[in-house]
């Protein structure tokens, strides 16, 4: 083998190196991402659940206006990808869940915090890894 | 016979001319890939630096003493007070982190502190440990995080 065939070679295989990490980064992100939405829709149900015990009057099993006593149902709590930790405080919630893909840190789970602040109606979302 | 040999000259600088296209052409091949590793370096060095460094201490809420004792194992945490919901962090560590990561820091503070308290309602504020201001705080009312 001449040596610019050995050179074509090695470059070839410089390039498909590159280009196979490229791939394989691109994935991981779409995978994060696809984690993230999945966590977010999650914890937008358990929102919705939680407005709904905020609204209703304690006779009926409800907060009077209070996110306080909110629990996680049964459903949310056995998910097997996303786990979810509830943080209600009167007028604010709080929760923070975490997915089964590796995040930001390429070693803990991908994360996501969630606030609802009182007065207001936009709640927000932050990835923390 | 003078024929001939003017034949054989032609063929001769026919396939000079041949191998010179060739190593040309390998040159240019070449060129190019060199050209296609540079730009992917290039890709590959740039992700690397641009790259989010993700989480900068270790949360765990299933085990939220322990989470809390690392954190002060590793300085991160430099004093609490459960009973009246005080903590101070490293405040250099604390501006690194990302906004949500700060809210997983201050929900999980904030209900190791109501568990230890045994109180059902969250309240917390997060100080700096250099310039003593408060970087965060959650009451009945609000949730800031700076």
């Amino acid at each position: 083998m001449g040596q610019q065939q050995l050179l074509l070679l090695i470059l070839s295989s410089i390039v498909v190196s590159i280009a196979t990490y490229t791939g394989a980064r691109l994935s991981e992100i779409h995978n994060q991402e696809q984690n993230r939405i999945r966590i977010q829709t999650e914890l937008m149900h358990i929102y919705i659940n939680a407005t709904e015990y905020k609204m209703k009057p304690k006779n009926f099993g409800g907060g009077s206006g209070s996110y306080s006593g909110f629990e996680l149902q049964n459903t949310f709590a056995e998910e097997p990808d996303v786990w979810c930790w509830v943080g209600p405080s009167d007028q604010t919630l709080q929760m923070f869940a975490y997915g089964t893909v590796k995040g930001n840190d390429g070693r803990n789970p991908v994360r996501v915090t969630f606030v609802a602040p009182s007065g207001r109606l936009q709640y927000q979302f932050a990835a923390a890894n | 016979m003078g024929s001939e040999e003017e034949q054989r000259n032609r063929m001769l600088a026919g396939a000079d001319h041949s191998d010179a296209r060739i190593r040309e052409r390998n040159k240019r091949l070449i060129r190019t890939i060199i050209g296609m590793i540079a730009l992917g370096g290039a890709i590959v060095f740039i992700d690397n630096i641009t790259r989010d460094k993700g989480a900068l201490v270790p949360i765990d809420f299933k085990d939220q003493k322990g989470t809390v004792t690392n954190w002060r194992s590793i300085g991160f945490v430099k004093s609490i007070d459960e009973a009246s919901a005080e903590v101070v962090v490293d405040e250099a560590e604390w501006k690194r982190m990302s906004v949500g990561e700060r809210r997983a820091v201050v929900m999980l503070l904030a209900s190791y502190c109501a568990a230890r308290n045994q109180k059902p309602d969250y309240r917390l504020t997060v100080k700096g440990d250099v310039s003593q201001k408060p970087l965060a705080s959650v009451d009945d009312k609000s949730v800031n995080v700076d």
